[in-house]
């Protein structure tokens, strides 16, 4: 060895001392973040800090199906009552009649502060004639022999109006005394997690809670056939880290070991082996290391993508091993490869480097890593590949004689060429059924890149639904320093949906502060409950001419008297209700002070075209900094703003290549002979997908790229084949035999991704694996062999 | 008021248990068969409840309808407009432009009141026998049906109902709660459109 080849060795060995601290110090993120836009507008940052910390991530939606209708109500009990006694929990809900009573008590109790029709006016004289006639009118109603215990400890009738204004009606049937689904066939249960959506160790040990709660109720019940069935964004996550840390771990030494095996049949040289893997692993730990460096973390999704790299990086070591050639001379040869080939990989790492770009510029975290990643991972291949990996080859390496394999591959491309009008006509095919299915190629919705299983996401809509969880189609977000000013500003926005109830333009409502109005308002409904004497005399007098006998009154009287004297309602007071739950999603504390959330319900005339949102933002005009979110709209446009910069930034991708070619290889024919079977590959691939029945997203154009990056490889050295006067007939082969091998490490590797569970993977490995072969075979196709290696 | 009722009560059940004695040609049976004979029907109705807290009843007015195999409509017209529906195991009050709709079972309450209407008009024995005991007064061409509930639940709502008619026709329902409070349903049946 010459000192100009320690050097490399040199910098190589102190390059993977640093990459391996900075791996060894990298920050591992497992939550759901990695899909989801990095730079969000205001209305976007309110959706993720929801998915992320928000108390829905709180949510666990419970549902218990099979056996029976008994068996599940009982279950359901069961386990309502032990994880109400577990510390992890903040509140669990099951419907039961014994959990309304509790909170029409709670109601009840604070009736006084928390009803919106007790101001000053209703305690005057006029005020309680017109409320207590009105109670006395209700009697009449068909509900009037249930409401009328309430008339003499409630004669203004503070509770009904309180429950009428709740929508406690939202909530979801029941049968046998627990909440049902409505097609009876599952026992309902929502339970609150204590830990925020972020500690995902938390959340599965409180998921393993309600398992063991289940199994231990089941068991009681004497059942065998009751299933559970656990959803919300805490089991997402949990699923979502187990499988995807299962699956990168999974596929990568999958991915490694079909490699190795497919090397060590090709090469059967152990020691070729071993070389071929040290740029693959120095990519790997250069592009973890870039990550980790670039982000602060890594995203456990990137790591599975370590399987992606292996399928790109070891091709150049097979492209170094085969075409150098395997006998003699092998130091002349060897050289002789890097004069010959060397530019032609290079353009090949380069072309993959634009490829890679437009992930690494992507505004979604998870895409930018995996950008990164590959850029990194790709550079440091090459290099080690080019200025390490023949330095370490020891005297006398070599690998089997692959010459009779490569004549035969020339003879068979020889064969394929007869084929070659194939091409064209199966690129028309698939232009033309892509044209036919022209509506149905993108998939517009959002959660289309979400890492959670379709199945999972629609059990989760049904039960969602079930629960009567208010889809949250529509709301007024509204902001303050604090709490207190939230709540205020929330009361604000009330009074003017209020109005917007009243005309019809909305069917209803929710705000925190029908749970828990604002300390300024209590205390002003406070105030204006009248001193004891006053409000005796203005009660007498108030009742004259009504059919109420005035002296039935007395809890009226004294519990007006104790809630002038009592602290008002707080936070705490609500804590274990339903409203306690409420208050917590509706109130939520943000970056930057507190927010409330006020959901909207549209009006049944109004259904299907949402709610007229030009008159609720009219309404809410003179409210500062309310504002009236639209979230399907919200998030469509969220979606088709990253799609359109994904579609941007592949389109500059893809031009970034093309100018790269033709700067490179200077002749338009030649770009073309590149590009062409690129596009081709691609489009048939597209085309089989989305006739298949696949909606592509923006996974599949990143795929896209991908099987750019690596299939211009192959056809970057066919056009140097083509340039064929300096290669010999021999050289030729070896070459076909390195593509060849190059190309089904790549299928192997990215064939496993295609089944992997998690849609990123697999729309990626989707498109790649497939992309990749059909490229080169389409290369292959327009090579003309010369005639004398033919024969 | 209290106790007027309580002694007609007991009057009712005295004579209700002779009337089982001898079953004679008008039973239990018999007034079944006839009301489920009826299918479908509209009517008048005032109904007036007495309650304890209250110096004079309060007095409400509307139609009320039946279709078979499940569907009770009350339709109040005064002193405020309301839309009770019950059909199925469904149950919806519409008052002041507001619809609310729940499971039966959410309100055993009403479950008990209203069903036990429903129940009658339409004949269905088993249904008030889950939560009543029954027994028949008078003869088919006027008749009087106790419901007395045998569940502690429905008792403690219902002290009992008491329904009264002729032949396949009911005209006056009647409902007891413990504690005195009662009301009193008059129906009219309006020819059949």
């Amino acid at each position: 060895m010459t000192v100009t080849r320690r050097w490399p060795l040199f910098v190589w060995l102190v390059s993977l001392g640093v990459f391996a601290v900075v791996v060894g110090r990298m920050r591992l993120a497992t939550d759901l973040s990695a899909f989801l836009p990095s730079r969000p507008s205001a209305s976007e940052q309110l959706l993720i800090d929801q998915l992320k910390e928000g108390p829905a991530s709180r949510l666990v939606l419970i549902a218990v199906e099979g056996a029976t209708d008994t068996a599940r109500a009982l279950i359901s009990m069961r386990m309502a009552g032990w994880l109400r006694q577990d510390s992890a929990f903040s509140a669990v809900s099951n419907g039961a009649a014994a959990e309304r009573e509790a909170e029409r008590q709670l109601l009840f109790r604070w009736r006084y502060l928390l009803s919106p029709s007790v101001t000053p006016e209703r305690f005057t004289v006029e005020g309680l004639h017109r409320a207590v006639r009105a109670s006395v009118d209700r009697l009449a109603s068909s509900a009037g022999l249930m409401t009328k215990a309430l008339l003499p400890s409630d004669p203004t009738g503070e509770l009904l109006d309180i429950l009428e204004r709740m929508e406690v009606e939202a909530g979801p049937e029941t049968a046998g005394g627990v909440w049902v689904s409505r097609d009876r066939r599952r026992a309902l249960l929502l339970a609150r997690l204590g830990a925020p959506g972020s500690d995902t160790d938390a959340q599965e040990r409180a998921l393993a809670s309600i398992r063991a709660a289940f199994a231990a109720a089941a068991g009681e019940a004497g059942v065998t056939d009751a299933r559970l069935i656990l959803s919300g964004p805490a089991v997402f996550t949990v699923e979502a880290r187990d499988r995807i840390r299962g699956e990168a771990v999974r596929l990568s030494v999958a991915g490694t070991a079909l490699v190795a095996v497919l090397l060590l049949a090709v090469y059967r040289s152990l020691a070729a082996l071993v070389l071929g893997l040290v740029p693959v692993a120095t990519g790997a730990l250069a592009g973890i290391a870039a990550v980790s460096l670039g982000f602060g973390m890594v995203y456990g999704v990137t790591l599975g993508f370590g399987a992606t790299l292996i399928g790109e990086a070891v091709d150049y070591a097979i492209y170094l091993f085969v075409q150098a050639g395997e006998r003699r001379r092998e130091e002349a040869d060897r050289d002789n490869w890097f004069d010959l080939y060397w530019p032609t990989i290079r353009l090949g790492v380069l072309t993959s480097v634009c490829g890679a770009l437009p992930l690494a510029l992507s505004g979604f975290p998870g895409f930018s890593q995996l950008g990164v990643y590959s850029i990194a991972g790709l550079l440091a291949a090459a290099a080690v590949t080019r200025w390490v990996l023949a330095g370490l080859l020891p005297r006398g390496f070599r690998i089997r004689d692959l010459g009779r394999t490569g004549e035969a591959l020339v003879r068979l491309i020889s064969r394929l060429r007869r084929l070659r009008w194939l091409v064209p006509a199966a690129a028309a095919l698939a232009c033309g059924s892509l044209w036919l299915h022209r509506d149905g190629v993108w998939n517009e919705q959002l959660g289309a890149l979400s890492p959670v299983p379709l199945e999972a996401q629609r059990q989760d809509a049904e039960l969602r639904a079930d629960l009567g969880a208010p889809d949250v189609g529509c709301l007024v977000v509204v902001g303050g320093r604090d709490a207190e000013s939230a709540l205020q500003a929330a009361e604000r926005v009330s009074s003017r949906l209020a109005v917007l109830v009243g005309e019809g333009v909305i069917a209803g409502f929710q705000s925190p502060s029908n749970y828990l109005p604002s300390l300024q308002t209590q205390r002003l409904r406070r105030a204006a409950l009248p001193e004891d004497g006053v409000l005796r005399e203005r009660f007498a007098a108030a009742v004259r001419g009504v059919p109420v006998r005035p002296e039935g009154f007395g809890t009226f009287f004294a519990d007006v008297k104790a809630t002038r004297a009592a602290p008002l309602l707080r936070a705490e007071d609500l804590r274990g209700t339903r409203f306690a739950v409420a208050v917590d999603s509706l109130l939520v504390r943000g970056s930057r002070g507190w927010t409330a959330l006020l959901p909207l319900r549209a009006s049944a005339e109004a259904s299907g075209s949402g709610v007229d949102a030009a008159r609720i933002r009219a309404a809410l005009s003179d409210v500062p900094d309310a504002v009236f979110l639209d979230l399907k709209t919200e998030t469509d446009t969220l979606y088709q703003r990253y799609l359109s910069e994904a579609t941007r930034l592949s389109a500059g991708g893809a031009g970034a290549v093309v100018l790269l070619l033709a700067f490179a290889l200077g002749s338009p024919r030649r770009v073309l002979r590149v590009c062409l079977p690129l596009a081709a590959a691609l489009v048939m691939v597209i085309a089989v997908l989305v006739v298949g029945g696949h909606r592509l997203t923006m996974l599949h154009l990143i795929g896209m790229m991908l099987a750019v990056a690596i299939g211009s490889n192959y056809c970057l050295f066919f056009d140097r084949l083509a340039q064929a006067g300096a290669i010999g007939g021999s050289r030729a082969g070896r070459t076909l035999v390195s593509l060849v091998l190059a190309n089904l490490a790549t299928v192997v590797v990215f064939g496993l991704l295609a089944g992997s569970s998690v849609p990123v993977l697999s729309a990626i490995g989707m498109m790649v694996a497939p992309g990749t072969f059909l490229a080169l075979v389409i290369s292959a196709t327009y090579w003309k062999p010369d005639a004398e290696c033919a024969a | 008021m209290g106790f007027r009722s309580g002694v007609t009560a007991l009057g009712f059940m005295l004579s209700c248990a002779a009337t089982a004695a001898h079953a004679g040609p008008w039973g239990i049976v018999q007034l079944m068969e006839a009301l489920a004979a009826k299918h479908s029907g509209r009517a008048e109705f005032v109904e007036k409840k007495y309650v304890s807290v209250l110096t004079a009843p309060v007095e409400s007015s509307g139609e009320l309808s039946f279709a078979a195999p499940d569907r009770l409509e009350k339709r109040t017209v005064q002193p405020l407009d309301e839309r009770l529906v019950l059909e199925g195991d469904r149950l919806s009050l519409e008052r002041g432009g507001k619809r609310r709709s729940v499971g039966l079972d959410e309100y055993p309450e009403i479950a008990a009141l209203v069903g036990s209407i429903r129940s009658t008009l339409m004949g269905d024995r088993a249904a008030l026998e889950k939560i009543y005991r029954l027994s028949l007064n008078g003869d088919a061409r006027r008749w009087t049906l106790l419901l007395v509930p045998s569940t502690p639940a429905v008792a403690d709502l219902v002290a009992y109902i008491r329904i009264g008619g002729s032949e396949g026709l009911v005209d006056r329902v009647e409902i007891h709660q413990p504690g005195g409070d009662y009301s009193v349903m008059s129906i009219r049946e309006m020819p059949q459109r």
